[in-house]
This record gives C-alpha cells, structure tokens and sequence, in this order.
C-alpha cells in the first residue's frame, strides 16, 4: 500500500477504530488496513477475519457492504422491533419479555425497549458502516479491493456518518450498542476466550491510548 | 585315405554277385575312400572297364559299404567308421535303414564317449557333419537321424546328453531346414522342420500333446546365456502350433508357466513361443492370459507380448491385470513383478488401451482420506495419463467391452462412480484433498463433460453439494501452479455456469460470479454468467432484483468500473423494462421508486462532479441518465409520489438541461401531481385555518381540529409546519376535547403517541426556535395522559429516558418536568 493518508482520511478510517481494536487487538490505526500484510502472521488472521465474516473475494466482499450499507446487518431488525415496541407500555413490553426464552432475543429486546425512541433516525447506522470501513480494510489487505476505491467509499461513508451523528462519544455509543445487539450481553463474562473483551471494553481503552482522534467531529 | 574303410570293409567285400552297374558304383566308392591303390579296385575296374553303363547303387551295397556293426564294438574304431562316411555321403552314396540305426544305436551308446577327450574337436565336427548331412539327405537315413537327434535334445531326463546335442545341433544347424521321408512309391519327400501334423507323424507319432508337453519342459533347462533347447525349437514354432493352443487353452496355460519358469531359471525370454501367431492373426498364448487368474509370472508375460496384438485381443488381459490388482487387498502392489513389469504395462501404451474399470481402481487407489501414501503417489503418475487427452476438456477414450468408447461425464457419474444419489458421501473425501489432486482434475473434467446434463442428474439438494465441491476446488486453484489454475477453472466455472443456468438464487450467483477473481482465465466467463443473470430478459422480473441492480451501480461506481461491468448494459437496455415491471404490479410501489431514484441522482450527482477528472464517471453519468429516460418515459404517473416528482423537478432543472426528453419525461410527473394531487380534507381545513383571520381563543373545539392538529403532530417533522395556533385551540377548551375523545379510544390512543414522540424530539426543546410547539405537546400530553391507566408506564417511560443520558440537558429537564407533572 503506497498511497498516502491524508489526515481527513485517516479521521474517516478512524470511524472504524474501535472495531478494528476489537477484532486485533495489536492493530495499527495509522495505516490502510490496520494489519501489516508483509507479516505472514497477520496475514493469516485477516484471512481468519475474513473467512469469519463470509469475505472470500472482491464479490463477497462489495456484497457485505452492500448489507451494511442498507441496514440488513442491524438497523432493519432493530427499527423493526422497535417500531413494535414503541406502542407497548412497561407491562405489555413485561409480559413479552418474560415470555421469551432465548437469551439472545431476551437481551435484543431489553436493548430495543431501551433506544427504541432515542435510535429512531440513526438506528443503528454507526455501528453498520463501523464495521462498513472496517470490511473495507480487510479485504484491502487482501487485496479484494483497491485504495482508491476504498478512498471513494470513505468520503461518501464520512459525510452520511457526520450528517447522522452530532459527536464522537454518540457515533462510538451508536457502534456499541449495536455491537451489543447484534453479539449479545456485554457484561464481562468469565466464560469467555481468555485476552477478548467486549466493545465497551475497547472503547475505554480506545479513549485512553487514542483520546486525541476522537476529539473533533470535523464535519 | 581313411585306413578304417581299408582295413575294415573292403576285405569283407562281396563282389561275385555284383551286376556291371553296381560295380561301378562300388568303383565310385572306393575312389571316394581313396583306394584305387587296392587290388579290389583293379580288379573290378578292370571287370567294367569302357562299359558305358549306368551306376546304381544297391541296398545290398549299401550295406556291404556302411552295415558292419562289429566296427561299433570298439567306440574309437566306430567313430572313425561312421566318419569315413563322409565322403562318401557327400556324393550321394547314402547307408540304408539297417545300417542307419545301427549307427543310431552306436551314438545312442556313446554318447558319453563323444564328449570325452578321446574325441577331438576335428572328429567331432566331422560326426556332426555326417549326421547333418544324413538328416538332410533324401534318404532313408534322413528321418531315423533327425528323429534320433530330436529325442536326445528333448529328453528331460539326461540334460547332460540333451545339451550336447543341442549345442551341436545349433552350432551345425541340423535340426533346421528340411529332413526326408520315404515314400511308399520309393521316392522321397522333403519337409520343413516346422511343427505341423506331418511333422508330429514323424516325430511323435502323430501325439501333438507328448510333443508340447516335451517342450514344455525343456523350456526353462539350459544354462544362462547359452542357446537351450528353445532356441532349437524356436526354428520349428508354427500357426499350426499356434492353432493348436487355441484350441487348448489348459495348455496354453501350462506354456505360460513353462515360459515363466525359463525366464526365472534360465533369464531370458520366450518372445517367438509367447507371441506365436495362428493364420488368422490370434494371438493364443496371450489370450489365453486373459482366461485366468493371474500371477507375478503373468504379469511379466504380459508385458513382453508383441506390441502389433489388436487390442480385443488384449482386453481381456487387462481386465485380469486389474483383478490381479485388486487382489489380497492391493498388496500385490510392493510385489517385484508390479514394480518391473505391471508399471511398464501401465504406462508403455497410452491411455486408450486400459478398461473403463482402471478408473474406479484409480479413485480407490488415490482416494485422499482412505488411500495409502506411496501407493497415491505412484498410481497418479500412472494413471494422470487419463487427464492427458484432455487439452480440449475431452475425457479419455478407453476400452468398455471391445471397443474404444469416448467417455462421457454422464456414464462415469451413473454407470462408473453411481454417485447421482450419494454424492455427499462420496465426495466429501475428495473435497479434502485440492485441485492439484488429478483426480480432483479428472473429476472436474467428467462434470464439465456432463455440464448440461447435471441439472437432471442431480437433485437440488445434490446440486448443493456439488456446488460447494467445485466452489471449494475453485479456491485452492490459488495455491496450485500456474498450469493446473488455467486448465482447470475455466472448465469448473463453465460446469457451474451449465448448471446454475437457470437458478433463482442470487446468493449461488454471487459465489459463482466471485470465483473470477481467482485468475484472470475466468474473468469473462463470471461475468458474462453474471450478466446473463441478473439482466436476462427471459426471466420475469422481481423488486429484488431491481434493488440489486441500483446496489451494484454503486460498486461499479465505486471501483471504478471493474465490478459489476455489466452494469451500463443495465441501464441501457433496462430502463423500459424496469417500469413496464413496476406498472404491472398490484402493489403501492411509491416508496421503493423514491429509493430507487433517490439512489440513481445520488450517483449521477456524484459523477457529475467528477465528470471532469475522469472520462469514467463522465459515461456513468451518461448511463444513469439513459436509464432514468427510459424509465421515467415508461412509468405510471401514479407509481411517483408527489414528493419524488418535486425533488426530482428541481434536481432536472438543474442537471438535465441537456437531456430533453428526460427533462419532458420528467415534467410529465410535475405536471400530472400540479393538476392531479386532490387535497386533502385536512389539507384543506389546514390552509383554511391558517390563513383565515380567526382569534383562536374564541374558537370553541370542533371535531375537525382534533384532525387536523393530529395531521399536523403526525407529520410536523416531514411537512415542516408546526401549527401552534390549531394545538392552542385544543390546549384551551381541553375539557370538550376530552369529552370528545372518551368516545373516539383509537384516536385517543394516536394522539397520546403523537405527543409522545414530540416528547422526545430535541428540535421542541426547550430554548430552540421550535419551543412553544413543543410546551403545547408536553402540556397537551400531561392533560392527555393524566389520570389515565397508562400513566404510570408513561411515567417511567420519560424516566427512564430522561436518564438515559441519550438526550441534550434542556430536553432532560423537559421531560424529568412532564414525568412530574404526570404525578401531580
């Protein structure tokens, strides 16, 4: 990868920070992929990444996108639970919750009760093109898509993203919540693979190590 | 002058009884043996001294001359006799039958004698110039002779005497060319040393199975690198012989085993016996290889045969080379002869000679998760050759039955593989090895060959599997070289091409249309397939499928026009047909059509402004715009909103002044929803209420306002109207209001939801332009909300909000102020 970043493309890719840190812990935010694909060993996990989210070529990848782009992934689920929540009262929304059994929906549906009027416009839309940008960059390092491409992408990505949020802090909440949505309780689960933490986790280091990107919505 | 003749027969002579011509025949004879010296020689001279007279030599004579057994009596003396012969011989003076046999008897007895060193090398050669020269006389010596020589080098028993013989016969080429029999009219008849009835008459006393048998066993004696029995033989080797192994095959076999014998014992080969040719051109001793069960031996036979045999002589020997195989569960694999001979056998030919089976004995040997290292490895090299053929993606020809059969794909997967039901099972240990595998290759090639018939072969739910198998076999053509990737994909890409033909799954399209990105050889043959899919004016359309189309202009867009390349197709030819679609439909198709072109002027803004930097977004823009012409020109008025008319009037005006008839096809809808659009009643009532000069604190509640001002909070964010004036009409004769909507619960209910969304809206917070709407809404609701079942839920509700930390401090305070009022 030989093309510059310019720092309004390094703000734009850092709209996939937080879940690029997610996903490889020792990421370098300051270049195109985030992985250095001359190292064999990295190489491997963003192919692992890749296979993981069904990415096996320049086709599957612009099809992700294409999910993401239009809400499939989270905000068409989410706006269609929360449409119904909205006219439940606490009881009737009780009644529902406790009748269902599956812990998956069980916290899909506390978390949709809980934004169903907040998230009304931006959905879940953050989160969708977080993860947009960062499919992006890994199927860059595979070489799935070019620079310039993704470049054109990021620009058009930026400018819905600076027209749908406000901030930093409520793009990053946005790109959380549905991270908890789409993958369950966030609560620190002992259970859990050794080294993973969850979003909010991330965030928090994010903030710390990194707390000067994010400082500026530059719209 | 041989002293033998001298000293031993002349004094024995009888000449009283001798007529005139005998004597001169005598006199021949004794001029012959060097005795014109001798007083018998002058006087029968004299007696037919200037007779003019013919010579005839006797049988009496004969014996006179060569019949004298007492010579035999000492062996040295004998054998200087039966040399002295010679002369003689030579000049047609030949010893009659008696005498014949008795010289037989004296060999027959000293042989051993004849090998000793009493014997020199000069003498000996002159025995056996004799004896040739007897055997090839037309005499009667000639057959007892050969006969006599015959039996003594066949003779298993004395392998001492038997070579002997045999050297002596090769080195003086005695038992080759013709011998003589008597005939009853007294004449002779020369006949080959070649096997046929006659020949056995005369030797074997017409017992052609004493004959073979004998030979037989005399083929694996002899000694290393000297000539044996079967080269002696070898002379004599006949069609004759050869139609009598036809006709016993249980003695073919014996031969087989005799010649295996002689190759191990003797090492060296039988080639002459074994590829002994009958007149009409069969082959016994091979054939017969193929009506039995095989050993190392027949192996090694095997692969020495002549390599002129027609085939159908052969394919039942391969047929029995597979079984031999296959036996004892393979082992026979790490056997010598396999190792030698059956490698050679598999590869000395091409491909076409083998039996179809060879290739489910392949795919047993090879199979990646049941087969055996060493054993994959060598029989892929040998049986790759059946990919060979296949530059033009053409199976092999091989051999089923008789005859040379192009393999088809379909036979290989009903007839030979029989996998149209269990394909999963059976392919799933293929699947774990790659496309390197040939028989990964092999098995692409029969499935590219059944290409069009694999839609009727396989059931849907097989079709799965064998999409995942090519898909699979497709990526890890990236890890294979070079050539295996160009002749392999563009095959396996125009199978699935063949048999998604006609599919309504996009996702299988997709992974179809993915797989070119692994090489450049298939790039076109993915995207035509592509094309063919999701632009195919046969098939009826669907939203789905539309909404694709608009998807895939944005990655073409994007990479700049190397993805999805059949998207300007799209749009030049599918404008019409995309609306024509939409017209037809029964459904309200309003909202998607906004999308759409919402999603079309997007992208034909942002080309637009890149127009200039790259002719690329310059005829994208141009494509979008085609595609809007001929949609717009096509579609219903009533199928666009009023909405997307509007926008899409003022975005023409500005960007398609160059597109007239896009421009009139958009006017078209302005104009129809300037005329057309009724207003509503509440519009109406809304317009009336706005611009009359009412003093609204007069106004007492109407029905009509609960409407309107329901209109209004339902759609203040869209319309961008908050009418405070018609929300104060409610606010203040509240009391009518709530009398009015005890008897109206649904309207009730949509009010009480109205207000509540404009709770949560920070455009009617407080200090914003919009705040005196929003205290209406906030006061309107308490009011509303109040003292009803559900105030408590409510409460909590806007608690919970409240703290939520979502919303902006003045919006906070807000609310925590309604959840209070609430309680009060």
């Amino acid at each position: 990868m030989t093309a510059e970043i310019t720092s309004k493309t390094q703000d734009q890719l850092n709209l996939s920070a937080l879940v690029l840190m997610n996903n490889y812990k020792k990421a370098d935010l300051n270049s195109w992929y985030g992985f250095d694909i001359e190292d064999h060993l990295q190489l491997k996990n963003v192919e692992r990444i890749a296979k993981l989210h069904g990415i096996l070529s320049g086709v599957h990848l612009r099809n992700s996108l294409h999910r993401y782009e239009t809400g499939e992934m989270a905000s068409n689920p989410f706006e269609k639970l929360a449409m119904e929540l909205r006219n439940d009262t606490t009881n009737t929304f009780e009644a529902k919750f406790n009748a269902i059994k599956n812990p998956t929906s069980k916290n899909a549906y506390k978390l949709v009760w809980r934004y169903r009027f907040s998230l009304k416009d931006q959905k879940l839309y953050g989160y969708e093109f977080a993860y947009y940008i960062f499919l992006m960059r890994i199927g860059g390092a595979l070489g799935f898509i070019k620079p310039e491409e993704i470049a054109m992408r990021l620009e058009d990505v930026d400018t819905r993203m600076k027209k749908t949020f406000s901030s930093w802090g409520e793009f990053h909440r946005n790109v959380c919540i549905g991270d908890e949505f789409i993958r369950g309780a966030s609560e620190p689960d002992i259970s859990k693979y050794p080294g993973t933490e969850t979003l909010w986790e991330c965030y928090q280091r994010l903030n710390i190590h990194h707390a000067d990107r994010f400082k500026e919505w530059n719209i | 002058m041989l002293e033998i003749f001298k000293n031993k027969v002349i004094p024995k002579l009888e000449l009283k009884e001798l007529e005139a011509p005998n004597t001169k025949a005598l006199l021949q004879v004794l001029e012959l043996q060097d005795c014109q010296n001798t007083e018998v020689f002058e006087q029968l001279k004299n007696s037919v001294d200037n007779q003019n007279i013919e010579t005839v030599f006797t049988e009496d004579l004969a014996q006179q001359i060569f019949y004298h057994p007492e010579i035999y009596a000492n062996e040295k003396e004998g054998a200087a006799f039966a040399i002295s012969w010679l002369p003689l011989l030579e000049n047609g003076f030949y010893p009659d039958k008696k005498s014949t046999e008795k010289l037989i008897a004296f060999l027959y007895f000293n042989l051993g004698f004849l090998q000793s060193e009493a014997i020199s090398e000069d003498e000996l050669t002159q025995i056996f110039s004799v004896l040739k020269t007897l055997v090839h006389s037309e005499s009667s010596a000639s057959l007892p002779v050969a006969r006599f020589l015959m039996h003594r080098a066949l003779d298993i028993r004395d392998c001492v005497n038997s070579d002997f013989i045999i050297q002596n016969c090769i080195t003086y080429e005695i038992l080759t060319g013709t011998y003589s029999v008597l005939n009853a009219d007294k004449t002779f008849s020369k006949y080959p040393f070649r096997i046929n009835n006659e020949f056995v008459q005369h030797f074997y006393e017409g017992d052609w199975h004493v004959l073979v048998n004998t030979m037989h066993q005399m083929l694996p004696v002899g000694k290393v690198y000297l000539p044996g029995a079967y080269n002696v033989m070898q002379a004599w080797l006949s069609e004759e012989l050869a139609a009598f192994y036809q006709e016993n095959t249980e003695l073919a076999h014996v031969a087989h085993k005799a010649l295996n014998e002689r190759f191990l014992f003797v090492e060296d080969e039988g080639l002459a016996l074994l590829n002994l040719q009958t007149s009409e051109g069969i082959f016994p001793l091979i054939t017969a290889l193929g009506s039995k069960q095989w050993d190392a031996g027949d192996v090694l036979l095997f692969n020495n045969r002549d390599k002129n045999i027609p085939q159908e002589q052969l394919d039942q020997c391969y047929q029995r080379f597979l079984d031999w195989l296959k036996a004892d569960r393979g082992s026979n694999f790490y056997t010598e002869a396999f190792q030698e001979f059956g490698k050679h056998i598999l590869t000395e030919e091409n491909s076409a000679v083998l039996p179809v089976d060879f290739i489910p004995f392949w795919f047993e040997k090879c199979n990646p998760k049941t087969g055996i290292a060493d054993q994959i490895e060598l029989y892929n090299s040998l049986f790759s050759r059946f990919l060979k053929a296949n530059s033009d993606g053409k199976l092999p020809v091989v051999r089923l039955g008789n005859e040379d059969v192009q393999l088809t794909g379909e036979h290989l997967i009903t007839e030979v593989f029989q996998i149209t039901e269990n394909l999963n099972v059976w392919i799933s240990n293929l699947a774990s090895s790659n496309i390197s595998d040939p028989l990964n290759q092999f098995l692409i090639l029969a499935f590219y060959d059944a290409r069009e018939t694999l839609p009727t072969l396989f059931n849907s739910e097989n079709q799965e599997v064998l999409f995942g198998y090519l898909e699979k076999m497709a990526y890890s053509a990236k890890e294979a070289t070079e050539e295996i990737r160009k002749a392999n994909l563009p095959l396996l890409v125009k199978t699935l091409t063949a048999l998604f033909a006609e599919t309504n799954n996009f996702t299988r399209v997709n992974k179809i249309w993915a797989l070119k990105s692994i090489d450049d050889s298939v790039l076109n043959l993915c995207n035509d397939y592509v094309q063919l899919q999701y632009v195919n004016e046969n098939r009826l359309l669907f939203l789905g499928l539309l909404q694709s189309w608009y998807n895939f202009l944005s990655d073409y867009y994007y990479s700049l026009g190397s993805e999805s390349v059949w998207v300007p197709h799209m749009l030049n030819t599918q404008g019409r047909r995309s609306a024509a679609y939409l017209n037809e439909l029964d459904e309200n198709v309003t909202s998607f059509v906004n999308k759409a072109l919402m999603h079309l002027f997007d992208f034909h803004k942002k080309s637009k402004q890149k127009a200039e930097s790259n002719e690329f977004f310059q005829s994208i823009k141009t494509d979008i715009e085609n595609y809007l012409e001929d949609f717009l020109k096509e579609l219903m008025e009533h199928n666009l909103a009023k909405e997307t008319a509007d926008n899409m009037f003022i975005y023409s005006k500005a960007h398609f002044a160059h597109r007239k008839t896009l421009q009139e096809a958009i006017n078209k809808f302005h104009d129809h929803h300037m005329v057309e659009a009724p207003k509503s009643e509440k519009a109406v009532l809304i317009e009336q209420l706005q611009t009359s000069e009412i003093d609204f604190s007069q106004v007492a509640f109407d029905p009509k306002y609960a409407n309107a001002v329901l209109h209004n909070l339902e759609n203040y964010k869209t319309e961008g109207t908050c009418d405070s004036k018609l929300l104060e009409v409610l606010d203040t004769n509240t009391t009518a209001f709530n009398t009015w909507l005890t008897e109206e619960p649904t309207i009730e209910a949509k009010f009480i939801k109205a207000l509540y969304m404009t709770l949560l809206d920070k455009d009617l917070a407080p200090e914003t332009p919009l705040e005196p709407y929003g205290n209406l809404c906030r006061s309107l609701f308490v009011q509303l909300a109040k003292d009803s079942k559900m105030a408590s839920s409510y409460e909590m509700g806007l608690k919970a909000m409240a703290n939520s930390g979502a919303y902006p401090e003045n919006l906070t305070t807000a609310l925590l102020q309604v959840v209070n009022d609430l309680k009060a």
